[in-house]
């Protein structure tokens, strides 16, 4: 297979972390007519869900709780194995047997920070990753300084797991991800528990590690406003089932269709769908806040002309 | 933290100890606190001889007064063996010897049993002394380090690492829901406080299995069952 890494040049830092994506252009993770049942469940937990996700994407999968939505992760990670139905990660299938070297080709990032950070201290918790890689002691210390510093926890390599707030956790979980440098990023929940500051840190880097060293995200969160500010595609999921997947702006827009899946359009968009004049027209409403500022002073022009 | 359990003030943080100023046996390696540590023990236990027991309790103490540890986690080390050791030499000081030297009602103090007796108080507080000396002085990372140094096996080491790393998450977890049980009358009552506690250490313990799952998967996702 080819071998390809991309150019990370742009990269203000200048550091390399950069994923190897080792099956070119091809899908980084693609689920064909995946199903899966808990054992003591009746019905399906997951149903049917066909999709592909390509590099450099940030997939936001949103539902209600219980919609299945940490089940399709855990089954993209490999931890649970598709009843019916086949996933294939950097064109690899994920089998049964072969859950051991998903590692290789994804990184997942666990609700409960307590669950994902296992090691007594944040140095050793991050170098386990690239250790189990089979990487020499230089490359591995190389990696976790620079994991360290892109997700600014560098003043925290000594200290103990249990001394760490519940942000700096999910900051140095992340941390262990990157400097596993895997193509595929799945977040459970990753703002979860967050203060503003912490969720614009994390988003910012998020966006830092999508543009800059072309890491391909699925995020599953149920915030749709954190949603409409990072996505690229989004992927909405009822009982099991995706009943949307497209860009943002079509999905944010469609009222009826959130309203249905029990979420809320984000709070701009609810705005605006009052303010305008026909509220129908689904292209006119602003999904970030740039599109807003935009749209109102277009108004406010008009209003000018009027007046 | 509870009102009523806080044992976060006995367990001074690592934070605190790393904080503090490389003073005493703090600024020593922790391979050569182990290596001493194994050392007295061997020589405290292994061989027995009173004198020498009584010599390394004396240097022993003499370095925890230079070194002034953190006094809660020393109260610890020195309070955890004070009632085993003190029923041991209750019970050396009435059950053996010849010559009595005091009576009790039907109980006799014997002066060979008192010996006898103190010489376990004193076995018993040297292995302390140096259990503080190299535990209460060292972050716990640096002690597994020295562990792997001195090549003990692995799997040991990785247990004791994830039982440190987990207990305090466990504690924390037992204290919130004590606070919380506190908050709804849990303590209304010694019946009632005794079974909301048994509650909470069930609740705990299962909590804890379920975790272990959950820390399994995880180490799973990150290659720590590759072939």
């Amino acid at each position: 297979m080819e071998s390809k890494v991309l150019n990370d040049e742009s990269c203000p830092n200048q550091c390399d972390v950069t994923p190897e994506y080792i099956n070119g252009d091809g899908p980084v993770l693609d689920c064909r007519n995946v199903s899966f049942t808990y054992a003591n469940l009746l019905g399906n937990t997951v149903k049917d869900i066909n999709f592909s996700i390509y590099r450099n994407d940030i997939v936001v999968a949103c539902g209600p709780n219980g919609s299945g939505k940490t089940t399709l992760l855990k089954l993209f990670a490999g931890i649970l194995t598709p009843g019916k139905g086949e996933i294939l990660l950097s064109s690899k299938r994920l089998g049964r047997k072969d859950r051991r070297d998903a590692f290789r080709y994804m990184g997942i990032l666990f609700q409960d920070p307590n669950d994902q950070l296992f090691c007594t201290h944040v140095r050793e918790d991050i170098a386990y990753g690239p250790t189990n890689l089979g990487l020499g002691p230089e490359e591995v210390n190389r990696l976790v300084e620079t994991a360290m510093d892109q997700v600014e926890v560098r003043h925290l390599e000594n200290r103990p797991i249990h001394r760490l707030s519940h942000g700096e956790m999910k900051r140095v979980g992340l941390a262990g991800l990157i400097a596993m440098r895997p193509p595929l990023i799945l977040l459970d929940e990753p703002f979860s528990g967050l203060d503003p500051a912490s969720t614009d840190h994390l988003l910012g880097l998020i966006r830092h590690l999508n543009d800059h060293h072309h890491y391909t995200f699925v995020i599953v969160t149920h915030n749709i406003n954190i949603a409409s500010l990072i996505a690229k595609r989004m992927i909405v999921l009822v009982d099991g089932q995706i009943i949307a997947d497209g860009p943002p702006k079509k999905i944010l827009t469609d009222e009826q269709l959130l309203r249905d899946s029990r979420l809320e359009p984000p709070i701009l968009t609810q705005l605006f769908q009052r303010i305008l004049d026909d509220p129908s027209e689904n292209d006119r409403i602003p999904v970030t806040i740039d599109e807003a500022v935009d749209i109102l002073n277009a108004l406010n022009r008009n209003k000018q002309v009027y007046a | 933290m509870g009102r009523y359990l806080n044992l976060d003030k006995f367990i001074a943080s690592e934070q605190q100890l790393e904080a503090k100023p490389l003073r005493g046996v703090f600024a020593w390696d922790p391979r050569l606190k182990l290596g001493m540590l194994a050392t007295v023990i061997i020589l405290n236990i292994g061989l027995a001889i009173n004198e020498l027991s009584a010599f390394l309790l004396i240097i022993g103490f003499l370095l925890v007064l230079w070194t002034r540890p953190p006094f809660g986690r020393t109260l610890i080390f020195f309070l955890g063996p004070l009632l085993a050791t003190a029923v041991a030499v209750a019970g050396f000081s009435v059950g053996f010897g010849k010559t009595p030297v005091y009576e009790l009602g039907k109980l006799t103090v014997y002066r060979e049993g008192i010996i006898q007796g103190g010489e376990v108080a004193i076995r018993v507080y040297c292995d302390m002394t140096w259990l503080v000396l190299t535990f209460v002085t060292t972050p716990f990372h640096r002690i597994l380090e020295a562990f792997r140094w001195f090549k003990v096996p692995g799997i040991l080491v990785d247990t004791l690492a994830m039982m440190y790393r987990y207990s305090f998450l466990l504690l924390d977890e037992f204290t919130r829901m004590h606070t919380a049980s506190c908050a709804r009358g849990g303590r209304a009552g010694k019946a009632n406080a005794l079974k909301t506690l048994s509650r909470i250490g069930a609740q705990v313990f299962m909590r804890a299995f379920d975790r272990s799952e959950r820390i399994y998967l995880a180490m799973v996702t990150r290659g720590g069952e590759r072939p």
